[in-house]
């Protein structure tokens, strides 16, 4: 009864694992590096358990980043006390009406695009990056958010917005820490 | 279209989500309109720096391997809790299991039935076991051994026969 463990074990190498570095490099902006090590970990364990349900020919990378998601979302609720509600979170930060015209995102301050990334709210670096970087349609950033695609369309509008203004010249995106670990807005993942 | 839908739709521009006309409909706007091409530029160059700060975080080299080796490990506690064929359980719907025992009774009381001997019609003793005590050899007219009574059911059984040797000495 081996075969079928190997063809699953093949395939699973061929399908899943070449997106390693992708769900790393999420996981970095969404947490430290020791971290990010054990999120893409236990991504993958929870995807090899599951891999019988992935459909082939669908988008693995998509499926992939679901998982992380909720894998992600399942650590913090682990080590928060309260989740606040997304929608309460930091929106004093949250930039709604930003006006691009403003030109100052020359490449200077591409360089305060790490640090104005890490003052984002979770929910809004999570619909960011995974619009901008991993070019998801707003579909399927839906399904890996597991919200409604209005949720993810405002949630992009106003994550972008917002990152502008924090490199807008004295914003705190120039100056900004790294990530300080407060608890960020969180919408629970079904 | 004019500058205040285009900035409602810029972030779906951007992401090409949408629809065919509305896309053309914007592109059109942005060849006439300097303004909203700046917009659309800017929201372009932040997203060429966030891609710029992603990717210069590159996995450690020994992760992949641990990855491997935790999926190894997990393979190996799967396959153990799984268990060999032989054992495996299969569920049924009562309807069908009802059908099943009733046809496994069914062959059995059949296959029973072929292997028995024909009795004969009625009779008291067709059918009957009889028990060995019951009976004692019979003889018919000549002397000689009743084999019918088989034919009427009875059981044969086996009877010692003492007979006396030439010295009158029973053996």
């Amino acid at each position: 009864m081996r075969l079928p463990w190997l063809k699953k074990t093949r395939r699973f190498e061929e399908t899943a694992l070449p997106h390693l570095p992708d769900l790393y490099r999420l996981a970095r902006q969404v947490s430290d590096e020791h971290r990010a090590h054990d999120l893409v970990q236990e991504t993958f364990l929870r995807a090899w358990k599951y891999f019988d349900s992935f459909e082939r020919g669908t988008n693995c990378r998509a499926w992939l980043l679901r998982i992380l998601h909720n894998v992600w979302a399942d650590q913090w609720r682990r080590t928060r006390l309260e989740i606040p509600l997304a929608a309460d979170a930091d929106e004093a930060l949250v930039e709604p009406d930003y006006d691009w015209e403003d030109e100052f995102l020359k490449e200077e301050w591409s360089e305060g695009v790490g640090g104005a990334l890490a003052q984002l709210p979770q929910v809004y670096r999570w619909a960011v990056l995974l619009a901008d970087v991993e070019e998801l349609s707003y579909q399927e950033i839906a399904r890996v958010m597991g919200c409604p695609v209005g949720t993810v369309m405002s949630r992009i509008n106003r994550g972008r917005r917002t990152l502008a203004r924090l490199l807008r010249p004295g914003g705190s995106g120039g100056a900004a820490r790294e990530s300080r670990g407060r608890c960020d807005g969180l919408q629970r993942v079904p | 279209m004019d500058c205040k839908e285009f900035r409602e739709v810029l972030d779906l521009y951007v992401d090409g989500e949408l629809s065919p006309e509305a896309g053309g409909a914007a592109r059109a706007h942005l060849k006439d309109c300097a303004a909203c091409g700046r917009a659309e530029a800017q929201l372009l160059h932040l997203r060429r720096a966030l891609r710029r700060v992603v990717s210069g975080h590159q996995p450690p080299p020994e992760l992949a391997n641990d990855v491997r080796r935790a999926l190894g490990l997990r393979r190996r506690s799967m396959r153990r809790a799984s268990p060999p064929f032989w054992r495996l359980k299969v569920s049924l719907p009562a309807p069908v299991f009802a059908l099943l025992v009733a046809a496994v009774v069914g062959f059995g009381g059949w296959a029973a039935l072929a292997r028995r001997p024909e009795l004969p019609p009625g009779g008291k003793g067709a059918g009957r076991r009889v028990s060995p005590a019951a009976t004692a050899p019979s003889t018919d007219a000549r002397g000689e051994f009743d084999f019918s009574r088989f034919d009427r059911g009875e059981r044969a059984s086996i009877h010692v026969v003492r007979r006396e040797g030439p010295d009158g000495a029973g053996r």
